[in-house]
């Protein structure tokens, strides 16, 4: 059982030390050491050069880490106000470096930020990864303005990133959120996110903070729960998103289900909410928009297809469970089809995540297995993008997108009837 | 003569009529039981399947969850029929321990004594079974999703495997509470056990080394090459 607090009683003393702030920002950390220096200097730098006026406390949420990663927000220091191009004084940020109490994960790390965000009266705040290595200080900015200065209440950030990065972002989170919340945001799960004292005050009445909440999924959590309570929601332009060296395809299957299981989770929370919506309204945006260098990325697309073909003969049976028989019967052909001319439309990709989204409702079989199958289907997707945004520039990739959104919408009805029958007639 | 043969002959002959003529009677009531049991567990059966049905009982068969279960039972009957099948066989139960008290009440009370004796260890037997169904099934899926989406190559046969051994297991488990074939159910997991550790033992460190390497390279290198991708999922 999750405690009543993530704080612990060091840490509330060190909070009721400071009194209140205007802006909280929150670093949720684990064995970072090596990237954190880099975002505390831009969210320092960020915090006097924009809102030198403000009282702002910076939070490290820490989950345990064995490298010093604490030792490097300690010690992290501003850079020369002259070098920053700093005209005024500024009010130096304030630390909090604590390691948060509860179940191992994100959201217990958001939780400490949100419970020293309350006690400090903050009235805007913001999370950013610790693993960045392109955040600037403008990050700051484009977090925290639109809540100061415009009344928002949840800012998602809007990455440039390269056409065949983020494809769980782009074929499942995007497309669905849109579809089901009725809200174009394109980063639903992005992970740097400003939002108003008064969401995060909304954040802790929730009954969350011991369920799988607080171990991952914190992001769409968030997002679905600021969409929920119809709190002002924005999206601002961040510009090109890089993260420490990761190894990309290690923990894929893993990763797939923890996003898709999230989401899934919170469609059935939210069920009385978005049965009602139709079609899909854009958010406004903040940020100017340029053009970003990204490194270029290596994609594999013949395992991809192999590897869906593998899963189509082994999972058979699962898939009779899960899948229409027409769903089925289409992506048996696809197993037929030759290596160059194999694509998933993007018609077939929509029905299967509807009825993977149902089958979660409906328990058949059970979440972990259903989620952990998914990744065949998922693969054959990601080639077929990787194969049609080929010769793609950035205004295509988002208008394919948008294109697929739109189908996504389109069948929204025929996934209210299934979502009621337990499952896809045909 | 003649008495010599009425002696050797008639009176036993007298004696198995009146013998006979005395059991008749009862083996007439022991048939009329069974007919009657039989058609009356039949026509049981029938009634409670048509009133299941009339009522709508058959909808909780299109559950998705039910539907899921029955169809991986490989039982293909409506619920109604499956609840009518029992009645039934339940009726035939019954009518075959009232056809015995007929023939001798001192039998019945022993069979009766018996099963109720044995009706534990037949469900504690079922308790394992079912268990066991669930728990090979479950495994067995579980090692299936883990080896194709590690790229393994043979991710069925492992799963078979699994699902054999875990399925032996609660066999020997069952026929154990069940005091029959015990020896049999635990040879059986021994043989597949040890057999099967000896056979990988020997294809994988003498006769069969070269294929061995040949095989667990062809397992890796799929998960090997994933790593060329520099492609971030998220």
């Amino acid at each position: 059982m999750a405690p009543g607090s993530a704080l612990r009683e060091e840490t509330l003393r060190e909070v009721e030390t400071l009194g209140a702030a205007d802006i909280v920002v929150g670093i949720p950390s684990y064995n970072n050491a090596r990237t954190i220096g880099h975002v505390v200097r831009a969210v320092t730098t960020g915090l006097a050069k924009y809102f030198p006026e403000c009282a702002a406390v910076i939070v490290n949420s820490d989950g345990g880490s064995a490298d010093g990663t604490p030792d490097v927000v300690a010690a992290a220091e501003i850079g020369a106000a002259k070098a920053l191009l700093l005209r005024q004084p500024a009010r130096p940020a304030q630390r909090v470096l604590t390691a948060y109490q509860g179940i191992p994960g994100k959201g217990s790390a958001f939780r400490a930020v949100f419970e020293i965000a309350e006690r400090l009266g903050a009235r805007a705040c913001a999370v950013v990864d610790s693993d960045l290595r392109s955040i600037t200080p403008q990050w700051v900015e484009l977090l925290v303005g639109p809540v100061l200065h415009e009344g928002f209440d949840y800012v998602c950030p809007l990455y440039a990133r390269h056409k065949y990065d983020g494809t769980i972002t782009n074929a499942l989170v995007y497309p669905l959120v849109r579809a089901v919340y009725g809200r174009r945001i394109r980063q639903p799960i992005g992970g740097d996110f400003g939002f108003s004292g008064a969401l995060a005050r909304h954040f802790l009445t929730h009954d969350v903070w011991d369920t799988e909440v607080a171990r991952f999924g914190i992001d769409i959590w968030m997002t679905t729960t600021a969409l929920v309570g119809d709190f002002r929601v924005c999206q601002a332009y961040l510009g090109a998103k890089l993260h420490d060296a990761k190894d990309p395809g290690a923990h894929l299957s893993a990763m797939l289900a923890e996003v898709s299981g999230s989401l899934f989770r919170q469609l059935e929370a939210h069920a009385p909410f978005w049965q009602q919506i139709e079609g899909s309204q854009p958010v406004p945006e903040f940020g100017f928009h340029y053009e970003v260098g990204l490194e270029p990325v290596a994609v594999d697309v013949p395992r991809m297809v192999n590897a869906f073909r593998h899963g189509m003969r082994d999972f058979a049976g699962l898939y009779g469970t899960i899948l229409s028989p027409d769903t089925l019967a289409h992506c048996d052909a696809l197993t037929r089809v030759d290596d160059d001319e194999f694509r998933m439309p993007g018609d077939l990709w929509v029905r299967l995540v509807y009825e993977y989204a149902v089958a979660y409702h409906a328990r058949r079989p059970n979440p972990a297995h259903l989620l952990a199958t998914l990744t065949p289907l998922y693969l054959a997707r990601t080639a077929s993008w990787v194969r049609e945004a080929a010769a793609y520039g950035a205004p295509e990739v988002e208008a394919a997108l948008d294109a697929l959104c739109l189908r996504f919408e389109a069948l929204k009805p025929a996934f209210l009837a299934a979502w009621h029958e337990g499952r896809f007639r045909t | 003569m003649r008495p010599v043969l009425a002696l050797t002959t008639w009176e036993p002959l007298q004696h198995f009529l009146e013998r006979s003529a005395s059991i008749l009677p009862v083996l007439l009531a022991v048939v009329v039981v069974l007919v009657v049991g039989v058609l009356a567990s039949w026509l049981l059966a029938l009634l409670t399947r048509w009133l299941l049905a009339a009522v709508g009982f058959d909808r909780i068969g299109r559950r998705p969850q039910v539907a899921d279960a029955l169809r991986r039972t490989s039982l293909r009957q409506t619920p109604s029929v499956l609840v009518g099948q029992v009645v039934r066989w339940v009726g035939v139960v019954l009518t075959l321990i009232g056809a015995l008290s007929i023939l001798s009440a001192e039998a019945t009370d022993v069979v009766l004594a018996s099963l109720v004796q044995y009706l534990p260890r037949l469900a504690a037997g079922l308790l394992f079974l079912v268990l066991g169904y669930a728990i090979s099934t479950f495994a067995a899926r579980s090692v299936l999703i883990w080896a194709v989406n590690s790229r393994l190559q043979g991710a069925r046969w492992l799963a078979a495997g699994v699902r054999l051994l875990v399925g032996v297991f609660f066999l020997a488990l069952a026929l154990e509470n069940l005091g029959f074939g015990r020896d049999i159910a635990l040879v059986v997991l021994a043989i597949l056990l040890g057999g099967g550790v000896f056979a990988t033992a020997l294809a994988f460190g003498l006769a069969g080394k070269d294929l061995a390497r040949e095989s667990l390279e062809r397992m890796t290198r799929e998960a090997r090459e994933e790593d060329h991708d520099t492609l971030s999922h998220l």
